[in-house]
């Protein structure tokens, strides 16, 4: 990677764990919101440099496009959302630093411990391949994504319409 | 490669279930909301789906580029399945009568979770098994809210959909990593094949373990193991009962299953790893499960913690199917318990709804099953033999699912781990026994006298639980043959799919 490659992957690095951060931290909510705009934003960035172009558009698209903009609406209409205020120290902090630790020790262990491989194959345009893909092998999955998306449509028709019936 | 539309005659079934599914909820917004007619045509449609199972097949072993199993183990999976559902159905009609129900959505969602299910006990790829994983679940976080006026069935919803969607996250992070270890594979066969690979100078890279891990955790939430239980018990009492036990029964069947073909035909070169973290997770199931159970004064909590300590003991099936040579034996002995423990728990749940309707607040306490037997002694019969059933005594369908279950793991070596399960059951008789002795040896109340009007769905559920228990723990021999037979021919389609 030359420099310059490296320095805007440096970017969407600081990006990402940045706005997380602000996302995690943050304790108006709405901020939290926008913090995760650019958060996808990052990702999105991070998978262009893994070559995955398709997936990376389909971040921006369906994540920042979609998700976010839902979220930002939700927070919009609850009432009151905007200035309330969460805490953000949580009961029992101390005990959790415990397992945290572990965790954290266990990834950072891994991360170091593992050869990753460095170099990423420059397969050009992916939709193609992604397309092809998705009608051979992996048909069967393709399909049953839509019996999950029908089964959250009739879960959600029937929760929404539980509640107007209680007002 | 291109699409064989032969292989479509191996995912009959699932498609049978979720065009009954559509059709169902398509009749009730345009024909008929009446509830007989529903019913009648679920019921009746899943009867067919049965047929289908078990004449419509396949002879390809690899179906849909190794994307799901087919052969017979699976076919009397997705019998089972079927059969669970038919039984959460016929018990739903008059619990649902009087309540207000959309019944169409209600059980178009079951038979989505069908549907779920079946994906998920028939396959052999990961990426099939976590849309399975995920049909079943979205379907069943709806119908375990579906009482909206009680507060209970809307706390099960959110407390079940919270802590679901946390172990999604879990199992994902798991498959993502066996993935990359693995060398981008996805397919059960290939995952064992490429792990094959590590070894002397070559080890297994330490986030393939993290992801065997990851996924364990994600899977033990699915079956209620401890300590990722916490759940279930909160869930089960507020779920509407003949989904209680739909829950029970049926998405544990199936995450028991993908358990057991993702441990023992993908992962047994890492069993070394495995197998003493679920042994020592198997043991911790059983005994906590029995011992909480023992305080419960409701029967509907009393009954989760006995779905967990029966996780634990089908958790001892996938131990052993990580050591070589005892996998089919391990499967075989997995099927006859989940068919036992499929009868004695609908049963058991039937009767629960039974006593409780009749109760003046139509609650679950354990002590208005005191006298029963006095003026029930029928329905006082049926329940005693569930419960002898659950407990493991003979000659019951459970005495024999559990001894396939432990005998398997003898074979593998872990005597100890049978002897805490073998423990286990006896502190379980005093839970199960304890409403049988309510039953018989306690004086009648006035409550206890009512008539619990059970009607004619409900007779037939006992009756057929009640003949197919006595028939199993009489003369297992022939369930036992197809278990059997059945699992030495689990296929495990390997074919390499390359890119061009």
């Amino acid at each position: 990677m030359n420099i310059l490659g490296e320095i805007v992957f440096w970017v969407f690095v600081l990006l990402t764990i940045g706005s997380s951060m602000v996302v995690v931290f943050h304790s108006r909510i709405i901020y939290s919101a926008f913090a995760l705009l650019f958060t996808f934003f990052g990702i999105a960035g991070l998978y262009v440099f893994l070559a995955a172009d398709f997936l990376a558009a389909s971040q921006v698209l369906i994540y920042v496009g979609g998700i976010l903009t839902l979220i930002i609406f939700g927070v919009f209409m609850t009432t009151k959302i905007t200035t309330l205020s969460i805490p953000q120290l949580t009961h029992h902090r101390y005990i959790a630093l415990i397992p945290i630790g572990l965790v954290f020790y266990a990834l950072v262990h891994m991360i170091f411990k593992t050869s990753w491989p460095v170099n990423v194959l420059d397969v050009g345009p992916t939709t193609q391949m992604l397309g092809q893909l998705l009608l051979t092998k992996y048909l069967v999955p393709f399909e049953l994504a839509s019996v999950l998306l029908l089964a959250a449509l009739v879960g959600a028709m029937r929760l929404a319409r539980m509640f107007r019936e209680a007002d | 490669m291109t699409f064989n539309p032969t292989d479509l005659l191996a995912i009959a079934p699932e498609i049978a279930v979720l065009s009954l599914a559509i059709l169902v909820i398509m009749i009730e917004v345009l024909i008929s909301r009446s509830e007989e007619v529903l019913q009648g045509i679920t019921a009746i449609g899943l009867l067919a789906v049965m047929a289908v199972s078990i004449f419509v097949r396949s002879t390809s072993a690899n179906v849909f580029s190794g994307m799901v199993a087919n052969d017979d183990f699976t076919m009397y999976l997705k019998v089972l399945l079927t059969g669970i559902a038919l039984l959460a159905i016929l018990m739903s009609k008059d619990y649902l009568k009087g309540k207000n129900f959309r019944v169409g959505e209600y059980y178009t969602l079951i038979l989505l979770a069908t549907v779920g299910m079946m994906i998920l006990a028939s396959s052999t790829d990961l990426v099939t098994m976590f849309l399975g994983i995920e049909t079943m679940s979205i379907a069943l976080y709806a119908l375990a809210g579906f009482r909206s006026e009680c507060s209970k069935s809307n706390e099960a919803a959110m407390k079940y959909f919270l802590l679901g969607a946390f172990s999604t996250g879990f199992l994902l992070y798991g498959i993502a990593l066996l993935y990359g270890a693995t060398g981008g594979k996805t397919n059960f066969a290939d995952i064992g094949i490429a792990i094959t690979a590590f070894g002397g100078d070559n080890p297994a890279p330490a986030y393939l373990y993290a992801g065997i891990g990851l996924i364990m955790v994600g899977l033990l939430f699915k079956v209620a193991a401890v300590p990722f239980h916490f759940w279930s018990p909160d869930v089960y009492q507020g779920a509407p009962t003949p989904v209680t036990a739909f829950m029970s029964a049926g998405p544990k069947a199936a995450a028991i299953i993908v358990f057991l073909r993702l441990f023992g035909w993908a992962l047994p070169d890492m069993s070394i790893a495995w197998q003493p973290i679920l042994g020592v997770v198997a043991a911790v199931t059983m005994v906590t499960g029995n011992i909480i159970a023992l305080s419960q004064q409701n029967i509907k909590r009393m009954l989760a913690y006995s779905s967990i300590s029966h996780a634990g003991y089908l958790l001892l099936a996938v131990i052993a199917a990580g050591t070589a040579g005892i996998r089919s034996d391990a499967a075989a002995g997995m099927l006859f318990y989940l068919v036992a423990y499929y009868l004695m728990n609908m049963g058991a749940f039937t009767v629960a709804i039974l006593v409780s309707r009749a109760r003046l607040d139509g609650d679950y306490q354990i002590n208005n099953y005191q006298g029963l037997a006095a003026n029930h002694p029928w329905i006082a019969g049926a329940m005693a033999l569930f419960m002898i059933s659950l407990t493991g005594i003979p000659p019951t369908a459970g005495f024999f699912g559990k001894l396939y279950v432990f005998s398997a793991a003898v074979k593998a070596g872990f005597i100890p781990l049978v002897v805490i399960g073998v423990l286990a059951s006896a502190i379980s008789a005093f839970y199960y026994l304890r409403i049988v002795v309510y039953m018989y040896m306690r004086p009648e109340t006035a409550e206890s006298s009512k008539d619990l009007k059970p009607t004619p769905a409900w007779k037939t559920i006992m009756i057929v639980c009640s003949i197919l228990i006595i028939y199993l723990g009489v003369m297992p021999g022939m369930m036992m043959k197809l278990a059997d037979s059945s699992s030495q021919k689990i296929s495990s389609p390997n074919r390499v799919v390359t890119l061009k």
